[in-house]
């Protein structure tokens, strides 16, 4: 079997999900070089973008042509997606802090940014987990606090949203497709990563995380190159 | 076999409750978001609508006092100054050449003066020097005008850049100054005057003051105060404010601060900054 095919494979395996999604996610990479490439924001949008485009593609790779065991593959996934995690975090949230007026709310965004760094400091220092099975827990509720950590400032958002008064229309403002992509993919991530466990017992690992993972993250590539489209600057 | 089918088939019901879940989500927001924002439309309208009419009011007002002003111009100086021409002509003695001629002389000097005082009251209804040389062009030639009746010295100030604003704003403006002027012309018996206009972060400060008798601005007559409320609610229309300060003996100042973060296509030359 060639390498293509084989990648094929994987990917048909898949559903092709992977695919699609790390297809979204470099269209929204060159549409971020074309239209945001100059504002401060987008580029941290394209950093954390390339970053895990640069992850999946990575991960992907060892999965199809490395001899690697299943568990160091779990492994790496585990360390990497927790990284990705927090640099997910940090951009969103920095994001908030641009379009969210409500001071409580702020204050929130940096303790809960605080908290965050914390646990994942903390996972890493508890080496002897970390790299054992029950770090697939550790790692399930990080990223389950990550998008818990992520709900109330778009909550807020939307709340801001309705309460302001604007002659710009809603589809025109990059903020609302951004929030409305991390609201859809942290709200639907939330129960798929508290009960991923049992999921992946009852059904495939590839058929859970492709309902559960790659269609939040696929809509929520969509939606962040809609907002790139909007030629608008990404705090308004 | 079969339980991949069944999979296939719950991906794609779940996969559709999302997609459905997501798309009712954003059309809720969407339906809110819109709804609000025709209500909002509609309240601007609403507010242009009443700033156009209080436009309207404030430019039939001023053409009121302008007209009010030529009546009493024409009626006080220049009827005066006609009737005593038309006096001294129709009681001339032809068999009298001196004082025939002095009457003549007179005549001419009155005649002369009405002339005059027409020409004055014509450049100060003159609107079209604002749209050509725009506001301060248009004020200082309206202070030069004051100038030449000899009565007080003024001083005039500007600073910062000049901002022009739509010929209408403008004229408001400068019927405000006008008016303050022609108040200290009329009650101050003042000596010196002084006015400047100050441009400063999208802000236009006016302040006119003198050393002239001042009085009490609550406790004007009916007309004094009439006056004082046209002009704040001229500059109130601008969306700025106009403050009075003002003591028996102590002189007054008035001062205007007008919005002017708009700038009108119109292209000005300014004439009286350095004389090119």
């Amino acid at each position: 079997m060639s390498d293509f095919e084989k990648l094929m494979k994987y990917f048909e395996n898949g559903y092709y999900a992977d695919f699609i999604m790390q297809l979204f996610e470099i269209i929204a990479i060159i549409s971020g070089v074309i239209l945001v490439r100059k504002d401060k924001l987008g580029i941290l949008f394209l950093a954390y973008l390339v970053f895990d485009l640069s992850v999946s593609l990575g991960v992907t790779y060892i999965k199809v042509f490395s001899s690697v065991t299943t568990y160091e593959i779990s492994v790496i996934i585990k360390i990497t997606n927790t990284l990705i995690a927090l640099l997910e975090l940090c951009v969103y949230f920095y994001f908030f802090r641009n379009i969210l007026a409500n001071p409580t709310m702020l204050k929130t965004i940096k303790i809960l940014r605080v908290v965050f760094i914390s646990l994942i400091s903390l996972s890493i220092a508890i080496h002897s987990v970390f790299f054992t099975e029950k770090y697939s827990y550790i790692a399930n509720a990080i990223w389950t606090t990550e998008f818990l950590f992520l709900l109330p400032p778009c909550l807020t958002y939307f709340y801001e949203l309705l309460k302001r008064e604007s002659l710009v229309n809603l589809y025109q403002r990059p903020s609302f497709w951004i929030v409305t992509g991390i609201f859809f993919y942290s709200a639907t991530s939330i129960p798929y990563y508290t009960i991923s466990h049992f999921l992946i017992n009852q059904y495939n690992w590839r058929f859970t995380s492709l309902l559960f993972f790659s269609i939040p993250f696929t809509i929520n590539f969509i939606f962040l190159s809609i907002a790139f489209l909007c030629k608008k600057k990404l705090t308004i | 076999m079969q339980k991949n089918t069944n999979d296939i088939i719950i991906f794609l019901l779940v996969a559709s409750a999302l997609i459905l879940t997501m798309a009712v989500f954003i059309v809720m927001i969407l339906y809110v978001y819109r709804k609000k924002q025709i209500l909002f439309v509609r309240d601007i309208e609403q507010i242009k609508l009443n700033h156009e009419k209080t436009l309207v009011e404030t430019q039939l007002e001023m053409q009121e006092s302008t007209f009010r002003h030529i009546s009493r111009e024409i009626h006080d100086n220049i009827n005066l100054s006609l009737t005593l021409a038309k006096l001294q002509l129709n009681t001339l003695n032809w068999n009298n050449q001196t004082e025939s001629e002095q009457k003549l002389k007179t005549s001419i000097e009155l005649l002369g003066l009405s002339i005059k005082e027409l020409s004055a009251i014509s450049k100060g209804l003159n609107t079209d020097l604002i749209k050509q040389q725009g506001l301060v062009n248009a004020v200082r030639n309206e202070i030069r005008r004051i100038r030449q009746t000899g009565l007080f010295t003024i001083d005039t100030i500007v600073t910062g850049n000049t901002v022009y604003l739509d010929a209408e704003k403008e004229l408001i403006i400068f019927r405000m100054v006008q008016e303050a002027f022609n108040n200290i012309l009329k009650h101050a018996e003042a000596r010196h005057a002084e006015l400047s206009f100050n441009y400063t972060d999208g802000t236009l400060y006016i302040a006119i003051c003198d050393d002239g008798k001042g009085f009490e601005p609550h406790a004007g007559s009916g007309d004094t105060q009439a006056g004082l409320k046209n002009m704040t609610a001229r500059a109130k229309m601008l969306g700025g404010v106009m403050d009075i300060s003002s003591e028996p003996g102590q002189g007054t100042l008035l001062t205007f601060i007008i919005p002017c973060n708009e700038y009108a296509k119109r292209k000005h030359t300014d004439q009286s900054s350095d004389g090119r």
